[in-house]
């Protein structure tokens, strides 16, 4: 048996460790470790809540937005404070923005170079390129010439060795299985959603008051008065969606069909697959205190990989177990209670305490959470529009439902979360209309301070489940703020009973072809899309990272 | 320079303001902000510790300016100039919360269209490693000299900022104004 270290894993978000033992070409243990301490609530304690929203945002430099909207649902919880319609709808628009923005970005620059060989793009025949990207889609810029152009610039890029995001890639693997021209395709699609995402970003800052960093969400609802009662806006926002849509329908799923159609095997074997899923629910349809609030795409708890059995979340089943975790060991703490006590002298042991973060439970039971356990969740609940796009992916590619429960099955889910989102927001912004039309134009509903008072805000984000808990005090100032983040949930360690996390649980059982290029195990762990900065204090004044393995 | 159509010329602060003296570079545009105005061509932005979101922003520049912590091994405060495609080998320029930070961000943009031209100023920073919003005194004491150079590279450019008589308030990440 051989003992695997990686670190840090590249192309995500933070800092990560993964260790593995391979034995007989497969990943028979996983142990996931986050690098660094978080210690973002304790800089909150005592402070203004109103501050929350504006330095949680800082955590991270992609999901500034989730963590503004989630904790400013945690002031409007703890104030009990209901927002308007109009207001909802506008909070809405920008969290769905910051869907198609992550969810294309993640494919394209963050993952899908685990599965497309840019080297191999190199040897491709522009001519035969053209005809397959005309037979997946349609799309500008498929021709012949197109490609050719793309092969150049990519031949210069890399002729040039700044590789970016480039370099230290697996290239040449024997299980990168695309045609070369399928893989100068998926190439050429990253350098066209390069361009996209720009626009994706400024579709965000149009109710978003800017972008970097939006500054609309404030308790009670939100300050984008004039721009939501700006028809120009308005229909601007519908004109970006429309850009968005004909992309994720010509060009992202295609090519996650076509990359897929390559490697059923992961589905069929449930490579990578977990068995417990949880999903807070998206996009608020009323003002409902939740759970009761109607989301547009259900919550959902689901065990064992039943989908008949789908439940109602209930958030005060979640805890944090720190037996395996970096901190002073105690009982396994509902966040509303949790303590956050580091221990000074961390060190990795495998059969004790090995990461910083802690590991959330539901029920007690391990909980993968992201845009697979969503769409699981709004599919085993009939929304029809995930229904009908869950059954025409697994028709596509002729395979049963039981192959979603894959590292595929997480890739293909977000792509389908992401048209879904995309499909559905034309319909808020009429929504949007029709109130002001009606006069209802309020944006931001009153409300007092209430004196000692909990609040929680629970929302799934592109990462999946974010939870934030405030405890005000009665002087109106923040006694305990909790952040339980989904990269904690899908890379959090082993709990009190010893059952793995999400992410260790995906990696056993994984078949390896070399276990010197574990490109199998980047696959699985990219496909959760970690983001570990928010989950943890990151720093690395290194610039360039270049694995490193440890044969123990 | 043709006036009637000015290059235009981005400020991007960068860094996490939440890890002392990380957000150095956030904290200067913020000030820059608060006491002075700019001519329309040049624009302000904090970037935070974004990475890909950043780059419509900076392909829209036909210059940028990026302010931010590096690391030289010299005195906490002290300030560097340097171009990015001619940036010395000794400083190690980071970005440090990303794997797709502003480093691998930069190398996307020839991929993109036409990348601006970059002229970083930076700072030697103190304390990066612990949480909290203020710098440490060193690099406290760098920042005016650091907007002082800002504004140099502005004037230069023939794009020079005026001094506000009374400073702007700005709501922003270093407090609530309540």
């Amino acid at each position: 048996m051989a003992k695997y270290t990686i670190d840090p894993i590249t192309r995500i978000e933070g800092h990560l460790r993964i260790d593995v033992e391979i034995e007989g070409g497969k990943v028979t243990n996983a142990w996931s470790s986050a690098q660094l301490f978080r210690g973002l609530e304790i800089i909150l304690q005592g402070r203004d809540p109103r501050d929350a929203p504006w330095i949680t945002q800082r955590a991270c430099g992609v999901c500034t937005e989730v963590h503004a909207l989630a904790s400013i649902r945690a002031l409007d919880d703890a104030v009990r404070v209901k927002i308007p319609p109009l207001a909802r709808i506008a909070r809405n628009l920008v969290h769905g923005a910051q869907f198609l923005h992550d969810h294309m970005v993640h494919f394209y620059v963050l993952s899908a170079l685990d599965w497309v060989d840019v080297v191999s793009a190199l040897k491709a025949d522009p001519k035969k390129t053209a005809a397959l990207a005309n037979n997946l889609g349609n799309y500008p810029n498929s021709g012949v010439a197109d490609f050719k152009a793309v092969q150049d610039k990519l031949k210069t890029f890399v002729a040039s060795g700044q590789l970016g995001p480039f370099a230290n890639g697996y290239w040449g693997h024997k299980d990168y299985r695309l045609p070369p021209e399928a893989n100068l395709m998926a190439v050429s699609h990253y350098l066209t959603l390069l361009r996209l995402q720009v626009k994706a970003a400024r579709m965000m800052a149009l109710f978003g008051g800017k972008n970097p960093h939006i500054q609309t969400y404030c308790t009670g609802g939100v300050t984008c008065v004039k721009d939501l009662l700006d028809v120009d806006r308005l229909a601007e926002f519908l004109y970006y969606n429309q850009e968005m849509q004909a992309f994720i329908d010509n060009v992202y799923i295609p090519d996650v069909l076509a990359v897929a159609s390559f490697y059923k095997d992961w589905g069929a074997r449930n490579i990578g697959g977990c068995t417990n899923f949880l999903a807070y629910g998206n996009f608020p349809m009323n003002s409902g205190r939740y759970p009761e609030e109607k989301m547009f795409l259900p919550s959902g708890v689901i065990m064992d990989r039943k989908l008949g059995g789908v439940k109602d979340v209930d958030p005060n089943k979640i805890t944090e177990s720190v037996t395996h975790a970096w901190y002073e060991n105690g009982p396994a703490l509902n966040p509303a209670k949790g303590v956050t006590q580091p221990l000074d002298d961390p060190r990795f042991d495998p059969i004790g305490k090995y990461s910083w973060f802690k590991a959330p439970r539901y029920e007690d039971k391990p909980m993968e959470v992201g845009p697979l356990s969503q769409v699981l969740a709004a599919y085993a609940r009939g929304h029809k529009p995930t229904v009908a796009l869950v059954s025409a992916v697994l028709k596509h590619l002729n395979v049963p439902a039981g192959a979603l429960f894959s590292t595929l099955g997480r890739t293909a889910a977000r792509a389908i979360e992401t048209k879904v989102i995309a499909d559905e927001m034309g319909a808020w912004i009429t929504e949007a209309i029709e109130l002001i039309k009606a006069g209802k134009i309020e944006t931001a509903a009153e409300w007092k301070w209430p004196g000692d008072a909990m609040g929680y805000g629970l929302i799934d984000v592109p990462r999946g489940a974010l939870g934030h808990w405030v405890h005000q005090d009665k002087d109106n100032k923040i006694a305990n703020y909790q952040m339980v983040v989904p990269s904690t949930w899908n890379l959090g360690p082993r709990d009190a009973k010893g059952q793995v996390g999400p992410v260790e649980e995906a990696l056993i059982g994984t078949p390896i072809a070399d276990p010197k290029a574990p490109l199998e195990i980047i696959r699985t762990v990219h496909s959760f899309d970690p983001c570990i900065a928010c989950g943890v204090h990151v720093i690395d004044p290194d610039t360039n990272e270049v694995r490193k393995f440890k044969v123990c | 320079m043709d006036q009637s159509n000015p290059e235009n010329i981005l400020v991007l602060g960068v860094g996490n303001v939440l890890l002392t003296d990380e957000g150095v570079g956030v904290r200067v545009v913020h000030e820059l902000m608060a006491s002075h105005d700019f001519p329309p061509n040049v624009k302000l932005v904090d970037g935070g510790v974004l990475g890909l979101s950043l780059t419509g922003t900076m392909m829209e520049a036909d210059r940028v300016i990026v302010i931010d912590a590096v690391r030289g091994d010299d005195e906490p405060g002290t300030i560097y100039r340097f171009e990015w495609n001619a940036r010395p080998e000794h400083i190690q320029y980071k970005d440090s919360l990303h794997q797709i930070d502003l480093m691998e961000t930069m190398a996307l943009l020839p991929l993109m269209g036409e990348p601006p031209a970059v002229t970083v100023i930076g700072v030697e920073f103190g304390d990066i490693d612990n949480y909290g919003l203020e710098l440490t005194p060193q690099v406290e004491k760098a920042v005016a000299p650091l907007m002082e150079q800002v504004l140099a590279e502005l004037e230069r450019l023939g794009a020079p900022g005026a001094p506000l008589a009374q400073p702007r308030e700005v709501t922003n990440v270093f407090g609530h104004t309540s």
